[in-house]
């Protein structure tokens, strides 16, 4: 009933314009190199506050599935990824388009993300239940664990160089102690400010660090020859052939983009791990398991049907994560959470309590986006290539407003534009010295869940620590921690050269 | 005098943690009252300690690699220029709309920006008057959101 109820809660025509918004928009983000799937999504959350939860998650969920799918557009048509998680379609699809087959490169595209979209809502929607069933009996000892392990994971995926993932991190966490004291109420770190009573908000610091700090770190790394080559490419103009693929095609895809479908969603579901891993593991395991290895990079629309498959099946994934367990599965969920926060809700096992009628809205929404997109994906297919005749410096005097606008809408504050602004030069240096945001951030977001659990938990048990050792959730997870810190550093140390070959 | 990377991040991140740590033992690191709940200090006192332990580690790491491109290289070219600019003209923008309006302020930002990045006239003025109304009639018309500082 509830499920019946909540599809004809979104059978309005504002909430179907606000879906269709977010996928046009996003189509328009993913395909254009140098705009991410993240920083759109940093820089329209706070105007989505504006709106109803319905209506702004609309926006936001079809943005992201959009966004995913549009970046293999670039990929494919001008040999550039739109979004780090369509790195992998490059491979295969400007080879095929390279053939004449970029119609059919494009339908590949557009069909089999939304193909990976939709099996991982499907995911989403029979395992997240059950996972927050059974995380409802979590305490605080095992939300801290929790915390640290998802801390950890972003730390070991987004660098090579774990020291740096976790001193970027440690700031980060320094960094949310800022504010008032989570259990005891006292001002810390302030510096007698008002305005940090309530501490650093980290919607405005993301949008800083993905908006303003990428396009700073674009202007820096401009290679205007590069630029020419890419311009060259779309001149080329090559004929696109047909979209639809046959169904002897059709049939010859369907189980290794089913395998990728689930294998996306595994590294989805797992905190930190995005759609670039997830499209560069499945695209070789695909690879080793398929009837014509050698195709694949040459123009294999197997490579690029499940590469196309795997970013996309991501977003389930992550969605699994963030809504049982209230643990950011990437950037993208990083910020949604900040969202439902904002509209009252905390994600996590007490939201399918308390609001389950919205768990099931997001995953509706997940399934009428990814069909909305199945529909204008294959409808434009041909046409959006033109979007990618937008020049550098038009997206990023574009964002530069945005970024300023969209950190003002949060709280009506010039000081959140100004934490916006600092963020986004700290991202850009953050950059340069070969560290990564991804870290920082998720701390500055888990830092007070990470504090005031461990100091819950030390009053459930008068301070001693030996609680930590006593659940078997807590210890497993704990274990999983000191894993995932040390395996990197021991592999790094012992198969330095090995790693350096293969990058 | 050439500073690596590594060694340079490290001792900023030793020096944030070192600003954290200190006030963080005057707020109280041990419990404050006998139900064993640490001070709110605890929590930041050890992150410091952490991200110091870490900081040197990355200053131990920096001085013991040897290889070149690891060392802070400035070179004053287009690219390190263009970036002083935008920074530059992103302070000003802040500044303009503190004193003035931000619609003005976002207008003059966009003019400067298309014409330092070389923009045709035409598209300057075309784009901007689209832009600046657009995000008048979204922001400020369709979402209420009056930039009043």
């Amino acid at each position: 009933m509830i499920w019946l109820q909540g599809f004809l809660d979104l059978m309005t025509v504002s909430t179907l314009f606000w879906v269709f918004a977010g996928v046009f928009v996003g189509t328009v983000v993913g395909a254009l190199p140098g705009l991410s799937a993240t920083m759109a999504i940093a820089i329209l959350t706070p105007m989505t506050f504006w709106l109803s939860p319905n209506d702004g998650f609309a926006v936001l969920i079809a943005l992201w599935n959009s966004a995913i799918f549009a970046g293999g557009l670039s990929a494919i048509l001008v040999n550039t990824p739109g979004t780090p998680a369509s790195i992998m379609q490059t491979l295969d699809g400007y080879e095929l388009y390279k053939q004449g087959k970029g119609g059919l490169a494009l339908g590949i595209n557009v069909i089999y993300s939304v193909m990976g979209g939709v099996f991982s809502t499907l995911i989403l929607i029979f395992f997240s239940f059950p996972l927050a069933r059974f995380a409802v009996r979590f305490g605080p000892t095992e939300y801290f664990a929790l915390a640290l392990f998802g801390l950890s994971m972003m730390v070991v995926v987004s660098d090579r160089s774990v020291v740096k993932g976790l001193l970027i991190g440690c700031v980060g966490l320094l960094l949310s102690t800022i504010g008032i004291d989570p259990i005891l109420a006292v001002r810390r770190f302030t510096l007698n400010s008002t305005q940090l009573i309530a501490g650093i908000s980290f919607l405005p610091v993301m949008i800083g660090m993905f908006g303003i700090g990428e396009v700073l770190n674009q202007i820096y790394e401009r290679n205007l020859e590069l630029e020419k080559a890419e311009e060259k490419v779309k001149l080329e103009n090559l004929s696109l052939g047909k979209v639809f693929p046959t169904r002897k095609q059709a049939r010859e895809l369907f189980r290794p983009t089913m395998i990728a479908a689930a294998i996306g969603t595994l590294i989805g579901a797992v905190p930190a791990a995005g759609g670039d891993i997830a499209s560069i593991v499945v695209w070789g395991q695909s690879r080793k398991m398929s009837k014509h290895p050698e195709e694949y990079g040459k123009g294999s629309l197997e490579g690029l049907a499940v590469a196309s498959t795997a970013n996309n099946s991501v977003i389930g994934g992550a969605l699994t994560t963030m809504l049982a367990l209230g643990i950011p599965g990437d950037s993208v969920s990083a910020i949604l959470i900040g969202s439902l926060m904002m509209y009252g809700m905390q994600p996590g096992p007490k939201m399918f309590t308390d609001n389950q009628h919205f768990v099931v809205t997001i995953m509706l929404l997940m399934l009428i986006s990814n069909a909305l997109i199945l529909l204008f994906g294959l409808l434009t297919a041909k046409l959006s290539a033109k979007v990618l005749n937008v020049r550098k410096e038009t997206v990023w005097v574009s964002v530069v407003v945005l970024c300023t606008v969209g950190s003002f809408a949060l709280n009506n504050s010039f000081f959140d534009v100004l934490i916006m602004g600092g963020a986004g030069i700290l991202g850009f240096l953050f950059k340069r010295g070969g560290f990564v945001p991804g870290p920082f951030i998720l701390a500055l977001l888990l830092g007070g869940l990470l504090e005031s659990n461990l100091r819950r938990a030390l009053v459930m048990s008068q301070g001693s620590y030996s609680i930590f050792f006593t659940r078997p959730v807590t210890v497993t997870l704990l274990a999983l921690t000191a894993l995932s810190i040390l395996f990197p550093l021991i592999r790094n140390h012992f198969f330095a050269a090995k790693i350096k070959e293969r990058d | 005098m050439r500073i690596k990377k590594d060694v340079l991040s490290g001792a900023a991140a030793v020096c944030i943690a070192v600003a954290f740590m200190f006030p963080s033992l005057r707020l109280g690191v041990a419990s404050l009252t006998s139900d064993g709940v640490p001070g709110p200090g605890f929590f930041p006192f050890f992150v410091s300690l952490l991200v110091i332990g870490l900081g040197v580690a990355l200053i131990l790491k920096g001085f013991l690699r040897k290889d070149a491109e690891e060392y802070v290289t400035f070179v004053f070219d287009d690219n390190s220029k263009n970036v002083f600019v935008t920074i530059a003209a992103f302070a000003a923008y802040l500044a303009l709309w503190r004193v003035s309006d931000f619609f003005l302020a976002s207008a003059l930002l966009v003019v400067f920006l298309n014409f330092y990045y070389a923009r045709s006239l035409k598209f300057n003025v075309v784009y901007t008057i689209v832009f600046i109304s657009m995000v008048y009639l979204v922001f400020y018309r369709f979402l209420r959101i009056y930039f009043v500082i």
